[in-house]
């Protein structure tokens, strides 16, 4: 048809509009959504909500260890404060430390109000006559020899220094060592920080966002530019990998576009052809991410990038066509022929993509839409679109010799194939664990980011991300009581080099109970003042200076207990506002364990995940690999359910059992021997080859319905197998491009689709020779 | 010390080609009696403190040595009424008694009231006017027999414990240093050279 003609055609300027429209609805609408959540399940239980909630947002995914170095000591330092002022203003941190602690009173006049509640030395005896007298002795002492005298009230209302024995108590041991005020490594060499960013760890791009203003801070600031800041955490990880990830797609994209391009010019010798063959696959992705817009109101980036690998089967269809195509034929007419095929193929590849729209994984959801969508759309387009680009003249020059061969029975080579699936079928049985359960072996190596991590965090003595204990109760009250009683075991436990630090929260706020059992100690004003003159006799204390002493132990008498709202809203309550929550009436909290060296003695002391104990161990990682194989199961049964459904439409739209079971076998037995093929490589499966093998399905099925369809003569057959052998090659090649990467992700898609067409071909063309042509006229 | 002798000529030189105004005057005369004590890398005395607070009825009395080296070890040596050394070098403090046998050690940053003061003394000590002008402003109050500088913290926060530092001596010799504290306490240091 003349250019000018296929213009105006109608059906033409319906699918430009539909082009159009999908394009600016999605380029207005369509917002990409990177969190992870819509691909976990909505837990169950509280504890597992709980869990979900620590994986994704807790303190420790969200904190960032920061070096800075490239400077002597003393400028690294003016540097640290520097740089943990700037961070404190933005708006990416909630915290910021680097070892500057503000101990004055006023800082926090909560906690200054609360001394004689909250210090745990503040018992009987502390009022005692002795125990003043001691304490005056020392201020003495510090008076005497002090270059600068501190300021007057704090000693006149605290002699015996029980707010600063409360802060300082609560500071770790192995902490990093003090150099010129700030956080040091061993050697001196390197200033160190904490950050923790407001964004949560999986919000990628918000991590990036913080990522960039460091570095733009980095390069702009005059007093940091000299500097080398060295960062890592979790978030950092994370991010890191998807850019890897990124990369390596966007470079692999170009090469495979390209050898694709030049494969089909070589094939097709026809530029129009070549650029008309992308038509359909490029209508489905836009019409599917404009469909799952549409009915979810974002796309998830997974959906997105497994969705356009599952569509990815439309670069078949107009092959198909091209392959039919006969001299001095329409192509509508072509298309006629082959259409109950390539309907037919589109029915059942979408059966199985129909189980996963019940799933109650958003994600997996919005990917059986997407995938269902898009191929519908690249349908359409093949059989009413493109015949209108395709000449009538039109034909396929390039034959393969030998292709003849091919289409004979070989009984032994088809025997063969069988046998080959039943040793896959026990070997596969057989093989015990088939699943990669460790999410994490499936992002980019990041060697050196990993030895930085384990340097920066040693030196810091950052918290464990990993392992933390879980302390559960019914109330906050009894939450505090029972962290109270765990306290002599975990100190036992530090003693006993099991781990070097924990953090508790009953440390910094004790229990109601304790509080007020400390209230029934402080003496009232009489006794007390009466302990204290007797303390100070001969002592150069001018008379009532310790009034304001006197007084607060009055006042504290009558504190209501300190309660976790109050606390939490304190700067030194705001650092620990990830240690507690409430989920449901049910109050946990977190025990961070930092440096922990015998796991075995952890373990034997505290159940891992043993749901209705106190005090249980938890191991994120495990808990978001469990998580992460529920997916999957999930998954797979929602694959084995519209495998039924492909069964059941390959009956009825064949209307007969025996021909359907000669399209379905030929897709199990290359499924089962690709699955035994990756086992074999060293691969373990995980969701991304599973999703690859929801594509060696579609493809397999395809391969299937064309040869097994009505095949007329030699030629027809001719033609098929041509059509066969194209789309097999198309496909390997470009999946054999993306099994060379190096990201273990992109490899797992690669090789399992590569292989997987491979014995779909094998399968189709040899595992079930064409029965006689009168079975299915279809 | 040759690089502070070195930006002290270089400071003067350029004083020379400006038209000398009063404030230039009082600089240069500051300038010269700090210059006096930059000569001096090594020092050795005996002190006598003198301290009065708010809430003490009485002054307190100590004596002891003093050393610096230039140009950041400086050693309060206190032998009465106990034993106790304070060592401050570079940016560790480290507080040994041997009355008690308790022996500290904590960074000069981690107390910045005491860090300001450390570091006007060094300042002082190396001639170093820049320095101390950074977080004093200093003036020279006439005394008939030497000379007598006042150091006001320019740090608001500061203020409100430090008031001023009056450091008196002749020569590039320190004979009194003065700490008066904003709520009323001071700590008066007389300083004889020992050889």
């Amino acid at each position: 048809m003349p250019l000018m003609a296929v213009i105006r055609h109608p059906v033409f300027l319906v699918w430009l509009l539909m082009f159009l429209l999908a394009g600016a609805y999605t380029a207005w609408q369509t917002r990409l959504v990177t969190d992870m959540s819509q691909f976990l399940p909505t837990g169950a239980s509280p504890l597992q909500t709980v869990l979900l909630e620590q994986v994704r947002t807790g303190a420790a995914s969200r904190l960032l260890l920061l070096g800075l170095d490239g400077a002597p000591a003393e400028q690294l330092a003016a540097a640290s404060n520097h740089l943990r002022g700037k961070l404190e203003a933005s708006a990416h941190f909630d915290l910021v430390q680097n070892g500057v602690e503000d101990l004055a009173p006023d800082a926090q006049p909560v906690l200054f109000r609360y001394r004689y509640l909250l210090n745990p030395a503040v018992q009987a005896d502390y009022f005692s006559v002795d125990n003043l007298r001691a304490a005056l002795q020392r201020q003495l002492r510090i008076l005497t020899s002090s270059f600068v005298q501190l300021k007057q009230n704090d000693v006149r209302g605290d002699p015996g220094s029980a707010y600063l024995g409360y802060l300082l108590g609560l500071r770790p041991q192995g902490g990093p060592q003090l150099s010129h005020g700030v956080w040091f490594g061993i050697d001196g060499s390197e200033a160190l920080l904490l950050a923790r960013t407001q964004a949560p760890a999986f919000s990628l791009e918000a991590q990036q966002q913080v990522m960039a203003y460091l570095q733009d801070l980095m390069q702009q600031d005059e007093m940091l530019r000299p500097l080398r800041l060295q960062i890592s955490g979790p978030a950092l990880f994370a991010q890191q990998a998807k850019s890897i990830i990124a990369g390596e797609v966007s470079r692999i994209s170009i090469v495979t576009t390209v050898v694709m391009l030049l494969f089909l010019a070589l094939v097709l010798r026809n530029s129009t052809l070549v650029f008309c063959s992308a038509l359909p696959l490029l209508s489905g992705i836009l019409a599917a991410v404009a469909v799952v817009t549409f009915v979810y109101g974002s796309i998830h980036g997974i959906t997105l990038a497994f969705g356009v690998t599952l569509v990815g089967v439309a670069v078949d269809y107009p092959i198909h066509l091209f392959a039919h195509k006969r001299a001095a034929e329409s192509a509508s007419a072509s298309l006629r022929r082959i259409w109950p095929t390539l309907r037919l193929g589109l029915i059942t590849t979408a059966m199985g993509y129909l189980a996963m729209l019940f799933s109650d994984f958003t994600g997996l959801a919005q990917l059986g839409v997407f995938a269902i969508a898009g191929l519908t759309v690249a349908v359409a387009v093949t059989r009413w679109v493109m015949p209108l680009l395709v000449a009538d003249s039109w034909e396929a020059r390039w034959r393969m010799p030998g292709l003849k061969q091919l289409t004979r029975n070989y009984w032994p080579l088809s025997s063969g194939l069988w046998l080959l699936t039943a040793f896959a079928l026990w070997y596969v049985l057989a093989h015990g664990n088939i699943w990669e359960d460790d999410i994490a072996a499936l992002n980019p190596e990041q060697k050196t980011q990993k030895v930085l991590d384990s340097h920066l965090r040693q030196q810091l003595g950052a918290p464990d991300t990993r392992h933390f204990l879980l302390v559960q109760a019914e109330s906050e009250e009894a939450l505090l009581l029972r962290c109270e009683q765990l306290q002599p075991k975990l100190d036992a436990m530090v003693d006993a080099g099991v781990f070097s630090h924990f953090e508790l929260i009953s440390r910094y706020l004790p229990s109601a109970a304790n509080q007020r059992q400390r209230q029934q100690e402080l003496p009232d004003a009489r006794r007390l003042q009466q302990a204290l003159t007797e303390a100070s006799a001969g002592l150069p204390f001018k008379p009532g200076t310790f009034e304001p002493f006197v007084a607060a132990v009055q006042a504290s008498r009558d504190l209501p207990p300190l309660n976790l709202a109050t606390f939490a809203a304190t700067p030194l309550g705001r650092q620990l506002s990830n240690l507690v929550f409430d989920y449901q009436g049910q109050w946990f909290s977190l025990v961070p364990l930092t440096q922990i060296k015998d796991y075995t003695a952890l373990a034997k002391d505290f159940p891992p995940l043993a749901n209705d104990a106190p005090v249980m161990l938890l191991d994120l990682k495990a808990q978001s690999n469990t998580l992460m194989s529920h997916y999957r199961d999930r998954a797979l049964w929602l694959f084995a359910l519209g495998a039924g459904g492909i069964l059941l439409v390959l009956v009825l739209g064949l209307r007969s059992f025996p021909g359907a079971l000669r399209v379905f076998m030929p897709v199990v037995g290359s499924l089962l021997v690709t699955v035994m093929v990756l086992l074999l490589a060293g691969e373990r499966l995980s969701l991304f080859h599973l999703a690859s093998l929801l594509l060696v399905i579609g493809i397999g099925l395809d391969y299937s319905l064309f040869f097994q369809r009505y095949q007329g003569n030699a030629v027809e057959r001719n033609q098929t197998l041509w059509a066969l052998v194209v789309c097999a090659m198309t496909t390997i090649l470009v999946f054999g491009i993306l099994a060379g990467a190096t990201t273990p992700v992109l490899h797992a898609i690669g090789l399992t689709v590569c292989v997987g067409t491979l014995f779909s071909f094998a399968y189709a063309v040899f595992g079930a020779p064409a029965s006689s042509p009168s079975v299915h006229q279809i | 010390m040759l690089s502070s002798l070195r930006s002290f000529y270089r400071y003067g030189m350029c004083l020379l080609l400006l038209p000398l105004s009063v404030i230039a005057a009082e600089d240069v005369e500051l300038s010269a009696i700090l210059a006096e004590f930059a000569k001096q890398t090594e020092f050795h005395g005996h002190f006598k403190e003198e301290k009065i607070s708010g809430i003490l009825a009485q002054s307190l009395e100590l004596e002891g040595e003093l050393s610096y080296r230039a140009p950041a070890y400086l050693e309060k040596h206190i032998r009465k009424p106990y034993d106790e050394r304070q060592i401050i070098d570079g940016d560790q403090v480290i507080i040994e008694n041997s009355t008690d046998g308790q022996r500290r050690v904590l960074s000069l940053g981690t107390v910045p009231e005491l860090k300001i003061v450390v570091d006007s003394l060094r300042a002082t000590l190396a001639g170093n006017l820049k320095a101390l002008q950074e977080n004093y402003r200093v003036s020279r109050l006439p005394e008939a027999d030497g000379w007598h500088l006042r150091l006001r913290p320019r740090d608001e926060e500061l203020g409100e414990t430090l008031r001023e530092i009056h450091i008196q001596g002749r020569g590039q010799h320190i004979g009194e240093f003065r700490i008066v504290q904003t709520g009323g306490g001071e700590s008066r240091v007389v300083i004889t050279a020992l050889p």
